[in-house]
């Protein structure tokens, strides 16, 4: 084949692949040609069922009009890796559900539009939202994004390990020492080998967190980070070597199960009867009861021994949706129409009773999905009920801080190294401290702050 | 055609043309997903990033200097020597058992070898999936089977100390599969004839082995021993879904620490991750090349 043919050959196959590929991208093959909306979450399991459902429900309502496309992403941390790298190429989604402590971060990349100014648009009314969640996500004096899955730290515990061990299965421990007094007696041991541990616990820095907000003790500087940028952890007290020490005297006393960082090993631990008591996030409380073959009891989440009651409080976890800037006007509403759908008092009562989050929306607990369920699992009123009972003070609303989400796995560092018997309290709180002091000074740098 | 008619080192246009043709697309693709990316590590190596990976400035080997007198992040280097040995001598020694076992002859024999060459089949992230549910420390597999037979269970995956055996397991368990392949194919080119003649002269199994099947598949293990060193070097999946590095960084490889330099938790320090990047493709190049000094020697081509 002479060298002309052969590179004509190769250009019509080169721009074939491209015409097929681009057409596989852009066109729906269905002649749809209203708005479509890519909305980028984290939710699996139970709770990703749980989003489906909103989302095709919704899709349903707007036949022809709007189609949103929800896309897994992974876990909190790989969706906002992703996300990232998205705004770095410009190819970003339409919305993004990121979790709690990527708040300041979502702010600084400025690539966002606050939630209330489309709100103000939209016509849509702010007060509506549960107010100590939406205080959250409120920085610079406007709320950043929407609210979506908000959700409480609980103590999750057997009732009838409890009667068994001859505790009152009414009367859950509330400190961290009473905690470990029931621990104790819960244990069953035969030898060396522990059919049941008092407790069993995920390390995970969020925990963390919520018992030290639960304590009334600040997180990071600068009010929690609220007053102005934070500039340092606020690790090293009492408090949170209490904390420390006991976690990981509960492990070596083997009265509590370590299972590392895996949120499902600890709930899978609690569910078989292996562990009786289990400190756990809300968002799976309906998974919990559901999968667990015992009577579950649902208890607000402890707080450390030396904090006085009322002086703290825990705030919400979970995560809220984002909007994206830079995509044309026509799609931006038709984005925010979908939240405005997510906000409604009727999705936010599917959602919250198909998992354990918060209603976002004060007007869902009214509605009669919400008091159906109720009806069979009272414990559904728990979480919102503990959020609103905090303090008003910047230690129960969390630290507010760019370099969060390093800080939390920092505080898992802390608690493994110790649990593992690799450092005292004392070293692994400094040693942390000071490696996230050049990690938010870089941050602050990088952001102009 | 007659290139021998030609000058030494002169080609025809016509030809030159053609061999362009053939070369551009995968020079093409070399360049943009391999130089262009090898380049832009080395060029990040030594730059300073701000939190969205955006180069502000020239640090020259400021960061090289930071990973190695850090001795948290010197001890990636230890980890992933010690994953390196634990993954790739099981495979090489237990594949080359299962081939020598698998060459007997006996019915439905092809049954059996398709049987243990399928977790080959396995991506890196099912097998992960699967072994994670195996460990659980609670309701897992392996502490259900321990505790039926009255052992203490083990933590399988939160214990420093067999956190790495465990993730090399899995690793082991899927590479098997290919090893054996790759060490049948090596075995079956063995001529017959050789057998016939050694068993002639009164050779019994173990001599046949050393002498005639050993030296023969030595450019099969060496093979092997460079793909494994390789692809072991580069284990990420496993690490990332079972046990995200930790526990307290036992099983930190150079691959997932890199990954956690750049990515995890909000980070995104590109210049220490593409310091370990470097460092890697040195630590790849260098046991390549022992590897071809050294072994190849010892390796009979017949």
């Amino acid at each position: 084949m002479p060298p002309g043919r052969i590179l004509r050959g190769i250009s019509v196959a080169v721009s074939a692949v491209m015409v097929t590929s681009v057409t596989a991208c852009g066109g729906e093959g269905d002649g749809f040609s209203g708005q479509t909306v890519t909305f980028w979450h984290s939710m699996a399991g139970k709770n990703g069922e749980a989003v489906a459902k909103l989302v095709a429900d919704y899709n349903g309502r707007n036949t022809g009009k709007i189609r949103v496309q929800a896309i897994y992403q992974g876990k909190y941390n790989d969706a906002l890796t992703k996300l990232r790298a998205s705004i770095q190429s410009r190819q970003t989604p339409n919305l993004v559900q990121v979790f709690e402590i990527g708040t300041k971060l979502m702010v600084d990349t400025k690539a966002v539009v606050p939630f209330a100014d489309l709100a103000q648009a939209g016509g849509f009314s702010l007060d509506d939202l549960e107010p100590g969640i939406a205080r959250y996500y409120t920085v610079g004096g406007k709320l950043q994004s929407l609210p979506f899955n908000a959700s409480a730290p609980l103590l999750f515990y057997n009732k009838d390990a409890f009667k068994e061990a001859g505790l009152d299965p009414d009367k859950p421990p509330t400190t961290l020492a009473e905690m470990a007094k029931a621990a104790k007696k819960l244990t069953v041991k035969s030898g060396d080998s522990v059919s049941r541990y008092g407790f069993v616990a995920s390390i995970d820095g969020w925990l963390v967190e919520q018992l030290l907000a639960n304590a009334g003790v600040e997180y990071c500087d600068a009010g929690n980070g609220r007053a102005g940028a934070a500039t340092a952890v606020n690790w090293n007290t009492p408090t949170l070597k209490g904390i420390v020490d006991f976690w990981s005297t509960s492990v070596k006393d083997g009265v509590a199960l370590n299972v590392g960082r895996n949120n499902t090993d600890a709930s899978a631990a609690f569910q078989a009867g292996r562990a009786a008591m289990l400190p756990f996030t809300s968002a799976n409380l309906r998974d919990i009861i559901g999968g667990a073959k015992f009577e579950v009891g649902v208890a607000n989440y402890v707080r450390p021994d030396d904090a006085e009651q009322g002086k703290g409080g825990v705030f919400n976890g979970g995560g809220s949706i984002w909007t994206l800037a830079g995509h044309p006007k026509e799609q931006q509403d038709a984005a925010f129409d979908f939240l405005k759908y997510l906000a409604s008092p009727e999705a936010q009562a599917t959602w919250s009773t198909s998992t354990g989050y918060i209603a976002v929306n004060a007007k869902a607990q009214d509605t009669a999905t919400y008091q159906e369920v109720l009806k069979t699992y009272p414990d559904f009123a728990k979480p919102a009920e503990e959020l609103r009972a905090a303090a008003d003070v910047p230690a129960a609303q969390g630290c507010l801080m760019g370099a969060m989400p390093q800080a939390r796995d920092k505080m898992n560092d802390i608690v493994e190294s110790v649990i593992l018997g690799r450092a005292t309290p004392e070293t692994a709180i400094a040693d942390a401290e000071t490696a996230m002091t050049p990690a938010i000074q870089s941050y602050n740098k990088s952001v102009g702050q | 055609m007659s290139t021998a008619s030609l000058p030494r080192g002169r080609y025809r246009r016509k030809d030159v043309v053609v061999a362009v043709c053939f070369l551009a697309p995968a020079t093409a693709v070399f360049v943009m997903f391999g130089f262009y990316p090898l380049v832009r590590t080395v060029w990040l190596s030594v730059a300073a990033s701000d939190i969205f990976g955006n180069v502000t400035g020239f640090v020259g080997l400021d960061r090289y200097a930071d990973f190695f007198a850090d001795p948290a992040l010197r001890r990636v280097l230890l980890v992933t020597l010690a994953f390196v040995l634990a993954t790739v001598l099981p495979t090489l020694l237990i594949g080359l058992f299962l081939a020598l076992v698998l060459q007997a002859r006996v019915p439905g024999i092809g049954f059996f070898r398709t049987l243990m060459a399928t977790p080959f089949a396995f991506s890196a992230a099912a097998a992960a999936v699967v072994f994670d549910i195996f460990y659980s420390p609670s309701v897992g597999l392996f502490n259900g089977l321990l505790d039926l037979a009255g052992l203490p269970v083990a933590q399988w995956l939160t214990d420093p100390a067999t956190a790495l055996p465990s993730l090399a397991l899995v690793s082991v368990w899927r590479d098997l599969g290919y090893a054996m392949l790759v060490f049948s194919a090596g075995l079956q080119a063995i001529p017959e004839s050789l057998f016939e003649a050694a068993r002639t002269d009164g050779a019994g199994r173990w001599t046949l082995l050393r002498r005639i099947v050993l030296p023969l598949l030595s450019p099969t293990m060496f093979f092997l021993l460079v793909v494994s060193t390789i692809s072991s070097l580069q284990t990420f999946g496993e690490i990332n879904i079972l046990t995200g590095g930790g526990p307290d960084g036992a099983t930190t490889t150079l691959v997932y620490g890199l990954y956690q330099s750049a990515f995890a938790f909000g980070a995104s320090d590109y210049g220490l991750a593409s310091v370990q990047a470097v460092v890697l493709l040195v630590l790849v190049m260098v046991i390549t090349i022992i590897q071809f000094r050294f072994l190849q020697r010892k390796v009979f081509y017949g």
